[in-house]
């Protein structure tokens, strides 16, 4: 059955042409997220202040390139839209959630290398694995929670299956580190790989769909 | 002869509705202007489904009646053009709404 065409469609459909139909606000995630796989193995060859450097600047370097990519790929096949008030503070709202998961993931990947939060007593029912990941798991609710809320903002469901990645990656980078010490934190930079990949998928099918136009009239 | 006419009016609401906005093009158009600032006309072409000619030729209506505001730029030598809609289109949509809320409303089920 066809959508409606209320005013409410109207601006969701506006916001999906214009944020997530070109893939590349899943590739920024996804890359965002890949990062932090490496995270330890700078870590120890740089030391902790300039593998910090290392990271925002590999971060900056990332998002130029994202919005390199908007600049020359997706406006002139898409089109400029410059939203009202209202819509601005969704978008605001979104670029919140974006930093918030960047400093959050930040916050996490140290947490994890450094051991530094105390795992809370569940006492002896609780399995030993459970008592190992309590507060990952936590940690896991709460991505899943924020990406959630995206997906209801703006009534898509990608990025609620990114917050389920994320969480993925975050409990097996947490149990790789608690039972096997590996240094590569690869469940982090498979889900980030995935993200990554389902933003290269939609970028290339939204080149393919949508053609530069040829002259304005 | 006047007063008949009145009275028609009167009897149906309909009979004053923004012929302008009725299109089906031009009231998914004004909707898509509604809730934004501004668009480029590429977007709001991308929009609305509507084809390059097609899209122009509402635009134009739409212009004549001082419903849309439209802006030509040069950007690197492409012409751009970005619309939106004025106070008076906003008026007239709202006008447009109310009376058509008005009148679907009061329908039986």
């Amino acid at each position: 059955m066809s959508q409606l065409f209320t005013s409410k469609n109207a601006e969701r459909k506006i916001f999906q042409l214009a944020i997530f139909q070109d893939g590349i606000w899943d590739m920024q995630i996804g890359g965002m997220i890949m990062l932090f796989s490496f995270y330890p193995i700078t870590r120890r060859l740089l030391g902790p202040g300039w593998n910090a450097f290392l990271i925002l600047g590999l971060l900056a370097v990332w998002l130029i390139i994202c919005a390199t990519i908007k600049r020359t790929v997706s406006n002139p096949r898409m089109g400029l839209v410059k939203f009202g008030q209202k819509q601005k503070s969704k978008v605001r709202t979104m670029q919140l959630i974006i930093f918030g998961i960047f400093l959050l993931s930040t916050a996490l990947a140290i947490s994890l290398i450094m051991q530094t939060f105390q795992q809370p007593n569940l006492g002896t029912n609780v399995p030993g694995w459970l008592q190992n990941l309590a507060m990952d798991f936590v940690f896991a609710l709460v991505i899943v929670a924020i990406f959630s809320l995206v997906s209801v903002v703006f009534k898509i469901w990608r990025p609620f299956i990114y917050g389920l990645l994320f969480a993925s990656g975050l409990i097996g980078t947490a149990a790789v580190t608690v039972y096997h010490g590996t240094e590569f934190q690869y469940p982090f930079a498979i889900a980030g790989g995935i993200i990554l990949a389902i933003g290269l998928i939609l970028l290339l099918r939204f080149v393919r769909t949508y053609q530069i136009p040829a002259e304005e009239a | 002869m006047a007063n008949i006419e009145a009275k028609e009016t009167e009897l149906h609401p309909l009979a004053n509705l923004d012929r302008v906005i009725h299109s089906p093009a031009r009231l998914m158009m004004m909707t898509y202007l509604y809730v934004v600032e501004s668009v480029d006309f590429i977007f709001l072409m991308r929009l609305t489904g509507l084809t390059w000619g097609n899209l122009s030729s509402h635009l134009s209506t739409l212009e004549e009646n001082e419903y849309v505001n439209i802006e030509k730029k040069f950007i690197q030598k492409k012409s751009h053009t970005m619309v939106n809609l004025t106070d008076k289109g906003r008026q007239a949509f709202k006008g447009y709404k109310q009376l058509l809320l008005q009148v679907l409303t009061d329908l039986p089920e």
